[in-house]
């Protein structure tokens, strides 16, 4: 039997946010800027939904403050991944990419020529996008 | 501009804007707790005039949306805590302590229904003279979970257990003035409270152990106190079934039990070591109203002991109860937030010394 798994799956906003800041330190606009076009636009986090998913990675020990400074008047609180922060993002990132390449691999199997369900799928699915 | 700024997508220098724009965007943050602002109120308004278009004169609709969804999270969480850190602590807090202390009551419950139908009382009988019982059980099993299982299982169970016990003490209140009077209600708003507060806790938990992995002290913590929690209630419900009278009274309660005295000394040294404790305290301002509605809800601070008849507690007594209970966590958890500010300014200085 496989072990449980130590945590649920990151949420998409959260991994989100820890992929933004494995680049570096960020503020709060450019990891909503940095999630919304590694997701190609898909996922908006807005201001009052990004700081509470920051502050939960902050208490989940994920995140933690890096430095401040202020820009124009404006107060910019640079956030940055923790050791543990790292670990998880880099957890979830080979676990997403085993079932991307799972799930890629039954569908080569269904196209596998001389197999039954092959032969029978392909002609409805057609080729795979790669 | 920092100099060790990394290369983020596209983002923007400040550029002016609209005043009134400015002033709208502060009038949303106001709708967040004090603490929170305190904490990401600066930040939260640069990100939002960094994000508006140029020109924009009025936050856009979807803006204003999140901004007041994430102010109601915020008030609705703020008992426990002014930031995700605090909420865990105080979730430890109340889940040890309400799982230790409510124990006694929901054995008594649970005992006094499985009395009842152990004499043939049928259903009727149990919620005539135990009615929050069917909650007590669900409580029980949600705690067997937490000490056995998992939070998120655990969390579940609790939040249909204060869901079940809201509905029963709906249905009283609903037949209270042509039945028994609402005296049963007013008595049972404090477990009601006190089941809503465990299922919160346990679910601000659940939603942190998501992410990372719990303290591994403070998860045995949990654990021990939920199977201890639950031991009360599985012992009066195995001594019933095997026919054993309960040792205890069926509508014994520990507090009204207790000399004044001995509840003002109790609460006063249970207050201070928990403002003290840094972590303990978070825990203060939910268990301080739970215990206020409990207590007031049976003492005759209300008129609502040793008057006869008992349904001169009415609807207005019912409200009064909970805005007490709201008011006591308010006026605590305002308290807690203050000590924590002195503290983190105490730890400051004594860093910069």
């Amino acid at each position: 039997m496989a072990s449980k798994p130590a945590h649920r799956p990151l949420q998409e906003p959260a991994f989100l946010v820890l992929s933004a800041l494995a680049q570096g330190p960020a503020h709060g606009y450019g990891i909503s800027k940095d999630v919304e076009e590694s997701s190609g636009g898909r996922v908006t986090l807005r201001a009052g939904t990004l700081y509470g998913a920051i502050d939960r990675l902050v208490a989940a020990g994920l995140v933690e403050v890096d430095h401040e400074e202020v820009v124009d008047s404006r107060l910019r609180r640079y956030y940055r991944l923790t050791d543990d922060g790292g670990t998880r993002l880099a957890v979830e990132a080979r676990r997403a990419e085993a079932q991307a390449r799972q799930a890629l691999e039954r569908l080569a199997s269904r196209r596998a020529p001389g197999s039954r369900r092959g032969r029978a799928v392909t002609g409805g699915l057609g080729e795979v996008p790669a | 501009m920092s100099t060790d700024r990394r290369d983020l997508p596209d983002v923007p220098e400040p550029h002016a804007v609209v005043p009134a724009l400015v002033r709208d965007y502060r009038r949303l943050l106001r709708l967040f707790p004090f603490a929170y602002r305190r904490a990401h109120g600066a930040e939260m308004l640069g990100h939002l005039l960094d994000a508006a278009a140029p020109g924009r004169s009025r936050p856009a609709r979807g803006e204003v949306v999140d901004l007041l969804r994430a102010a109601a999270r915020e008030w609705v969480l703020a008992p426990l805590g002014s930031t995700a850190e605090r909420r865990r602590w105080g979730a430890v807090g109340v889940l040890v302590v309400l799982s230790v202390v409510l124990g006694y009551p929901a054995a008594a419950s649970i005992g006094g229904a499985a009395g009842i139908l152990g004499r043939g009382g049928g259903l009727h009988g149990v919620l005539a003279f135990a009615p929050l019982a069917p909650g007590w059980a669900l409580w029980t099993v949600g705690l067997l979970t937490l000490a056995v299982g998992t939070v998120r299982g655990a969390a579940v169970v609790l939040g249909a257990a204060a869901g079940t016990s809201w509905v029963l003490l709906g249905g009283m209140a609903y037949l209270g003035p042509s039945g028994g009077g609402l005296f049963p209600v007013l008595s049972g708003l404090g477990w009601g409270l006190a089941l809503t507060a465990t299922a919160m806790a346990a679910g601000v938990l659940a939603g942190l152990q998501g992410l990372a992995q719990g303290r591994r002290r403070s998860e045995r913590a949990v654990r021990v106190a939920a199977a201890l929690g639950a031991l009360m209630p599985v012992v009066a419900v195995v001594r019933a079934a095997l026919g054993v009278p309960a040792w205890f009274p069926e509508y014994a309660s520990p507090v009204t039990d207790l000399s004044g005295g001995t509840v003002v000394v109790g609460t006063c040294l249970l207050v201070g070591g928990l403002l003290v404790a840094r972590r303990a305290r978070q825990a203060l301002p939910v268990l301080a109203g739970v215990g206020a509605a409990v207590v007031v809800g049976r003492t005759g601070l209300m008129g609502s002991r040793g008057l006869e008849p008992m349904d001169v507690v009415d609807v207005g007594n019912l409200w009064a109860l909970l805005a007490i209970a709201l008011v006591v966590t308010a006026v605590a958890r305002w308290v807690v937030n203050r000590v924590d500010e002195l503290s983190e300014v105490r730890s400051t200085v004594m860093l910069a010394g």
